[in-house]
């Protein structure tokens, strides 16, 4: 957890070209709406996390701060915003975005909780599913 | 001061500097992509026609036609006249684009079972349907059999609104043992009105009138003619005078001698005494220039395969065809193995009806022109007006056995499309391409072969007079790679080719040559390109939609008669522009647009480009492009189409199998403005913008791009646009509203164009319906 904290430190450094509204720097809203809508969204919210990319992720992190995650259907809802966040990578509006950093940091992290271990599996292709589409691109 | 309010103020100085400077400068040109093209030309009854074929004993006539079209095919009828007009069709022939396909007329006569076609002469019409008439080139080649006897002539269409005018020509007779054909041919339904004159080389006249029948083709002989005038010399001037119809007239005049084994084609010109020097001035010099590109001179170059030891005597004959006196003045740009240049040659002070013998041979015994030198391109400038000068090369030996010529041409195009070539054990092709202008300029030159299919691309920047050399058996045995890597086939024989300046696009520098040789008979056959020029043309956008107080790009494009298709010209028509209107829009050097206040006016523009309006020449015309302009503001979306988004998970889908409750749309938006009836807005730069409110949510974003391919960021050239996906997915039944206020961006002002209020409601997996109440409703 303590090199999660500084990865996290790092990645939440403000952007240089941020196009991002102001209020949701990083897409924590946006996230935070996309897991309220519990079992789907409206295509304005998944135009918007498609939009985001790696900074979903950033998002979630920080959702995931305030709020451990504590179950396997979290999990779940987790994976789904990060395949929205790069199944489209081309309409990522930040450049860097389009490297899934810390994503794949998250994944990682995900993995490795104790509560995840039925989940592996559908980790593991979610990471498979961001990393062919980020070289598709 | 605080130091941030200087900062401030610092920078509006400066932008207000900018500004100022920048409002002095004109705008950067329209962006030369994503325009509207014009809709195709529909295609229409064409016809050219050959003047002469014949299929009498020992003669043979092969006919040749290429396509210039980009990518249509095109299927012609030949059909062989008699003499007398009567006519009958041959089997219709496909070429492909940039084929170039030869008939044989005599086996073409067999296969139709038409009798009555042998052993006889006429002209040929060809009959197709294209968008316009020079989508086909077309040759006849005729060959005495056994006898180094060959020539090319060329296929013209008629003009039906000329009526005055006459063909212009020289008459040789270089030995008692030459025979000759005068060829009359009248393409169209109405007899014409002639009078035939000979010349004798000091302007003596001799003249006979009479009428030329409907379709009819008359053949005569000079030599029968001079004699029975008494004009004597072996040279002197002809001249077939029509006061009707003279757009349907068409004359050749060839020269052959079966005992020395010779033949030449004497060039006749076309005449309209009304040309102004400015339609054929294309290099813009202010003086009326003709080119022969390809003069055989004394000492042959080896490629020719003469026989040993030959000597060639290059001449020229000029002809002054009026009752006044003309200067004239020539000049030469010879080459040999590695080495070129320019040479001047005697001016020319011609008497009126004078037709002068120019001895080239002297000229290289004297040293003007280098004795080693193998070839030289003739450049003839005269004082008067085009047409009223002539010329004819030739360049023989003493036995008339071995030589060659050069047509004679005052035509400079931008591109040039040619007709066949040859190479086999036999036969090779030298072609050329030379700069006629004033300044370098580049020239790409394409070879076609495999049916058109297959194409080898050579580039070069000529300086004014010089010449692009292309020996294509050398290409061919050589292996020499083009500017892609790619070589000919060992085994390649004939083919077409193109040259293109890609300098000057719309009034072109580049004159052309090629010549064909037999090594069987020593003896070289010229043939001809066609020049390409444009017709219709229009703007670009018609109406031009602007925004009040924004900008709006407008051009030019023309048809392109040669390849069939609409090219943009815009730059022939800068400066030029005007608006009827300032009130409403004001336009710039380039033909940028500003919506002033919302209405309409018209803007228009002129300028200079090769037409296609004679059939022969492609002589340089003023076009006046005019259109309306609509000055608007985006007022409201009009729905085109709405299409949902099928059930996926790669490409443009909707939902996905794991969240298939609902649905999702792709709509189709187009921008209509405030004027009532709306208007659309065509316009490629508006950026359609949404704010979403559902329940506590909202988010305030551009529409696109998104992940369905159809959602760009802008607006097309017509104001179109996707806004997709528009829905909604889930894991199981839900109902729910969200609005959508729309708005569009155009030049950084933000326009309200639509307010949808949806309902979405699922009730089963792969169902939903979605609805504004109003003008979208879908459900799957």
């Amino acid at each position: 957890m303590k090199y999660f904290c500084l990865f996290l430190l790092v990645l939440l450094q403000e952007p240089q070209n941020a196009l991002v509204t102001l209020s949701d720097t990083y897409g924590e809203q946006t996230v935070s709406h996309a897991l309220s809508t519990k079992g789907g969204s409206l295509s304005f919210t998944e135009k918007a996390i498609n939009r985001l990319g790696d900074r979903a992720a950033i998002g979630l992190m920080r959702l995931i701060e305030d709020h451990p995650v504590g179950n396997v259907d979290q999990i779940k809802d987790i994976l789904g915003v990060i395949r929205n966040a790069f199944s489209a990578p081309s309409i990522i509006t930040v450049e860097e975005d389009r490297q899934p950093k810390a994503t794949l940091f998250l994944l990682y992290y995900l993995r490795n909780l104790p509560v995840s271990q039925t989940i592996r599996p559908e980790i593991d292709e979610t990471r498979a599913f961001v990393l062919r589409n980020v070289k598709n691109n | 001061m605080p130091r941030p309010y200087r900062c401030r103020l610092s920078l509006a100085f400066f932008l207000c500097i900018a500004s100022s400077v920048l409002a002095q400068q004109p705008s950067t040109p329209p962006p030369p992509h994503g325009h509207p093209t014009a809709p195709p030309l529909p295609a229409v009854d064409q016809q050219q026609v050959v003047v002469y074929w014949t299929t009498e004993t020992g003669w043979n006539s092969e006919l040749q036609l290429r396509n210039n079209a980009l990518s249509q095919d095109l299927t012609v009828t030949p059909v062989l006249r008699l003499a007398d007009g009567a006519e009958t069709s041959l089997t219709p022939v496909t070429v492909k684009p940039q084929e170039v396909k030869s008939i044989d007329i005599g086996a073409a006569i067999a296969a139709v079972g038409a009798p009555q076609l042998v052993g006889t002469y006429g002209s040929v019409v060809l009959r197709y349907s294209s968008p316009s008439q020079r989508v086909l080139y077309a040759a006849l080649m005729v060959r005495r059999i056994g006898y180094p006897i060959a020539f090319h002539i060329d296929a013209i269409g008629e003009l039906l609104d000329t009526q005055n005018g006459s063909r212009e020509g020289i008459w040789w007779l270089p030995k008692d043992s030459t025979s000759d054909y005068l060829i009359l041919t009248n393409q169209g339904s109405n007899p014409i009105p002639l009078v035939l004159s000979l010349y004798n080389s000091v302007g003596k006249e001799s003249q006979q009138q009479l009428i030329l029948g409907a379709l009819e083709t008359r053949r005569y002989s000079v030599r029968k003619l001079a004699q029975a005038a008494g004009l004597t010399g072996a040279y002197g001037g002809i001249k077939v005078a029509a006061t009707a119809h003279a757009g349907s007239l068409d004359t050749l005049h060839f020269l052959f001698d079966e005992t020395a084994g010779f033949s030449a084609i004497l060039k006749m010109f076309d005449y309209d005494p009304t040309t102004p020097l400015q339609e054929r001035d294309y290099a813009h010099t202010g003086i009326w220039t003709q080119r022969a590109p390809m003069l055989a001179l004394s000492n042959p170059d080896p490629a020719l395969a003469f026989a040993p030891g030959t000597t060639l005597h290059p001449q020229l004959f000029i002809r002054n065809i009026t009752g006044k006196v003309a200067d004239a003045s020539l000049r030469f740009y010879w080459r040999m193995a590695s080495t070129a240049g320019p040479a001047a040659g005697p001016p020319l002070h011609l008497n009126p009806y004078e037709t002068r013998l120019v001895d080239v041979a002297a000229l290289q015994s004297a040293g003007v022109l280098p004795k080693e030198a193998n070839w030289t391109s003739v450049t003839l400038t005269t004082n008067g007006l085009p047409g009223e000068v002539v010329a004819v090369a030739a360049s023989y030996d003493s036995s008339l056995r071995y030589g060659a010529q050069t047509p004679f041409s005052d035509q400079l195009t931008f591109r040039w499309e040619g007709g066949m070539w040859e190479y086999d054990s036999y036969h090779n092709s030298i072609i050329t391409a030379g700069n006629g202008g004033t300044k370098p300029t580049h020239v790409a030159f394409t070879i076609f072969y495999n049916q058109g299919v297959q194409h080898y691309d050579l580039e070069q920047t000529l300086q004014p007079d010089e010449q692009m050399w292309i020996d294509i058996g050398k290409l061919i045995r050589e292996h020499v790679p083009d500017t892609n890597g790619n070589t000919l086939p060992n085994d390649l024989m004939s083919g077409s080719y193109e040259f293109r300046d890609l300098t000057n696009k719309t009034i072109g520098t580049l004159f052309e040559g090629k010549i064909i040789y037999d090594k069987t008979y020593g003896h070289a056959v010229y043939g001809c390109a066609i020049c390409c020029g444009f017709g219709t043309t229009v703007p670009l956008y018609n109406p031009l939609g602007v925004p009040e107080r924004g900008v709006s790009g407008e051009g030019v494009q023309s048809y392109d008669t040669c390849g069939s298709i609409y090219e943009d010209v815009s730059n022939a028509f800068y400066n030029n522009w005007s608006s009827a209107n300032t009130a409403i829009a004001t336009v710039d050097y380039y033909g940028t647009h500003t919506g002033v206040a919302m209405g309409s006016t018209t803007s228009q523009t002129y300028g200079q480009l090769q037409s296609n309006v004679i059939t022969r020449l492609c002589p340089v015309l003023m076009k006046y492009p005019s259109g309306g302009v609509n000055v608007q503001e985006p007022g409201s979306l009009k729905v085109l189409s709405i299409n949902v988004l099928p059930t996926g998970t790669t490409g443009d889908h909707g939902c996905t199998p794991t969240q298939d409750y609902g649905i999702e749309l792709d709509i189709t938006y187009q921008v209509l403005d405030k004027s009532n009836p709306a208007q659309p807005l065509k316009n490629a730069t508006m950026v359609p913008h949404e704010h979403i409110v559902s329940g506590s949510q909202s988010s305030d974003e551009d529409i696109c791009p998104s992940r369905i391919s159809t959602c760009k960021h802008t607006t097309d050239a017509n104001g179109i646009w996707h806004d997709a996906p528009v829905g909604g997915c889930f894991n199981g039944p839900i109902s729910i509203n969200f609005t959508q206020a729309i708005t569009m961006i155009l030049n950084g002002v933000s326009y309200q164009v639509r307010n949808n209020s949806f309902s979405l409601n699922t009730s089963s997996v792969t169902h939903g319906t979605i609805t504004n109440s109003s003008d979208i409703q879908k459900t799957r």
